[in-house]
């Protein structure tokens, strides 16, 4: 069996994300930032991990055979954490952050729960044929590249990346969305929800409780609707 | 501004270029091209008007401890072809896919040829495999034989993805395996059991099975070039309640496809699904009036136009295989002979096809040891229809 992976994206993705973590656990060693010297060692340390022995395949192409499809905006994400680790500062901006985000819980969630509502319609059928599929992805990125968002880059370089037949699939949502990117931007945004939400209901409560003289006591009588909650409680 | 503008022209080329590298045809949503079954091979059809009913086997006697899941086909030249798996158990590592043949008129079947194994399949795929299953074998019309088989890389079989192999000498050698990459869970839970239809654009579509957490229908179709080489796949689920697996598809004529699935509910029965558009659309699916035990059914479209069903004749157990059959494209059954009938044994799997002689041949599980053959005719299915006293065991 061959060693090697049989594509560029596989051990792209897999040395970034081994390279971050390493960098990570260094950082918390050091407690400090690794120095250069430590992440060019740590870096070549990430390669040589991708050729370690699992049973009769390297881990390279254990983890491929397993994950045969990473999409691109998962492997931008890794590429973006490794480029903080080693450069601390921030590739991505909020807003791009938000866009790719934002595409990959809706595709993934278009995809990947379609069996749950009956299968009326097949998403993932509409990534196999040179239509939907394409020309949705093609209008999001030119979307987004027209309000100036890098995330509209993203997605052009996964259109790049299906014209090259650069996965093992040949349907284009597996270029732009993966189960695990799926599950991070579902809860990413779920996390960040939940913190508006609350970040909302303290302020609302502050301010009613600014309004109300004598409002830090409950004086509240037993039985009666509490002042903070919604009026159709 | 002018980099934006150079971004998304550069981004209108990658999709013009992706859509062109897909497939360079013309995009388009619409029906499925007529599709048929395998059609037989050229000859004269002979309407044999005695009865004749005779059984052998496939796999030698203890040639494995466990063989399952046979699969018969008819290859262009008249002879028949048949793939099943075999080993200590179901999922033991050491099952591996074999083949044999058979001509109008042999006594018996050929040796098993030994088409692949763990080893083997871990070698042609470049990856783990655990362990092998369910085969199919069939041909395509510019003289090329293709084997799909399920291999597992972790878990049970909801962790399967499907292979595929080709010949271009009817069986004897084979080509190197290719993954297909089948569905957006990490490409896993893809199975495969019933043969395929073929479309008249030359496609072949194979009925599989989806059935990691939620069991359904799929259709594979499968775009081969004459070169033996698989030009293009695509896969169209169907649309069905759950735990309704191991599709049968059955062309009627005129646009219209009757649709046959294992019950893997409560209710244990037989279901059908018929469409109108070559099975781009489908009904609801509808209760039958014959059992299933969680059983895999083979139906096929005889000569005459009658539906001929080979079925596990029982809510619970599979030890009684039975044939049905219906002259009114599936909407109604009529129970025929029995071909097996043992308590506490298993006689499943069955695979259907009929000659161009008339002859209908059925393969099957048999108590889970060997691959059985059974070559009758259709005024021995009359007979037997018409007496089943006769013929049950």
């Amino acid at each position: 069996m061959s060693i090697l992976p049989t594509t560029l994206l596989h051990p792209l993705a897999l040395a970034g994300a081994l390279w971050v973590l390493l960098l990570w656990i260094a950082g918390k060693g050091l407690g400090r930032p690794a120095p250069r010297r430590w992440q060019a060692g740590l870096g070549a340390l990430a390669i040589a991990l991708l050729f370690v022995p699992v049973g009769p395949v390297s881990l390279g192409r254990w983890v491929e055979s397993f994950y045969p499809n990473p999409s691109l905006p998962g492997i931008a994400f890794v590429l973006a954490l490794l480029w903080r680790s080693l450069l601390q500062r921030d590739l991505r901006r909020p807003a791009d952050l938000r866009a790719l985000l934002a595409f990959t819980a809706v595709a993934g969630s278009l995809l990947y729960l379609n069996p749950l509502w009956g299968r009326a319609v097949d998403f993932y059928y509409f990534g196999w044929r040179s239509g939907p599929a394409i020309w949705t992805i093609t209008a999001v990125a030119l979307f987004l590249l027209a309000v100036g968002n890098r995330a509209g880059l993203v997605l052009t370089a996964a259109l790049g990346a299906f014209a090259l037949s650069a996965l093992e699939s040949d349907n284009a949502w597996d270029y732009v969305v993966d189960p695990a990117i799926w599950l991070v931007s579902l809860g990413t945004l779920g996390f960040r929800a939940l913190a508006a939400v609350r970040g909302r209901w303290a302020e609302r409560s502050a301010r009613a409780a600014a309004l109300v003289p004598g409002a830090e006591r409950d004086t509240t009588p037993v039985g009666s609707v509490p002042r903070s909650a919604p009026a159709d409680l | 501004m002018t980099g934006r503008l150079l971004a998304a022209a550069a981004t209108l080329l990658i999709a013009l270029a992706a859509t062109l590298s897909d497939s360079g045809e013309v995009p388009s949503q619409a029906p499925e091209a007529v599709i048929a079954q395998v059609e037989a091979a050229p000859g004269r059809t002979v309407t044999e008007t005695l009865p004749f009913h005779r059984e052998r086997w496939l796999s030698p006697a203890g040639y494995t401890r466990s063989a399952h899941c046979s699969m018969v086909s008819l290859l262009p030249g008249g002879d028949l072809i048949a793939a099943w798996y075999g080993g200590q158990r179901e999922g033991s590592g050491d099952v591996a896919v074999f083949t044999a043949r058979w001509a109008p008129g042999d006594e018996a079947w050929s040796e098993p040829q030994r088409v692949i194994d763990r080893e083997q399949a871990e070698l042609e795929l470049d990856r783990p495999v655990k362990k092998l299953g369910n085969t199919v074998v069939f041909p395509d019309r510019h003289g090329t034989l293709w084997m799909v088989y399920v291999s597992v890389m972790v878990g049970g079989w909801s962790g399967c993805s499907l292979n595929v192999k080709a010949s271009r000498d009817n069986g004897r050698t084979w080509g190197d395996s290719r993954r297909l990459s089948l569905n957006p869970y990490m490409n896993l839970s893809s199975l495969v059991r019933s043969r395929p239809v073929y479309a008249s654009d030359g496609r072949i579509g194979l009925p599989i099975y989806h059935e990691m957490a939620l069991k359904y229908p799929q259709v594979l179709w499968l775009d081969p070039e004459p070169g033996g080489q698989l030009r293009d796949y695509e896969l169209r689920s169907l649309p069905s309640e759950s735990e309704l697996l191991q599709p049968v598809l059955v062309p009627l004529g005129q646009d219209r496809v009757l649709m046959l699935l294992r019950d893997g509910r409560p209710e244990r029965t037989l279901r059908a699904a018929f469409s109108r558009d070559n099975g781009w659309t489908w009904s609801p699916t509808a209760q039958t009036s014959l059992p299933n035990p969680d059983a895999a059914v083979d139906a096929v479209r005889l000569r005459d136009g009658r539906i001929l069903l080979a079925y596990n004749d029982a809510a619970a157990g599979r030890d009684s295989l039975r044939l049905a059959v219906s002259t009114d494209a599936g909407s109604t059954w009529q129970p025929g002979p029995v071909l097996e009938h043992e308590p506490k044994r298993e006689f499943s799997y069955p695979s259907i096809v009929e000659d161009a002689r008339g002859r209908i041949h059925v393969t099957y599980t048999w108590r889970r040891e060997r691959i059985k053959h059974v070559e009758f005719n259709a005024a021995w299915l009359d007979q037997a229809t018409r007496t089943p006293a006769l013929v049950q065991r």
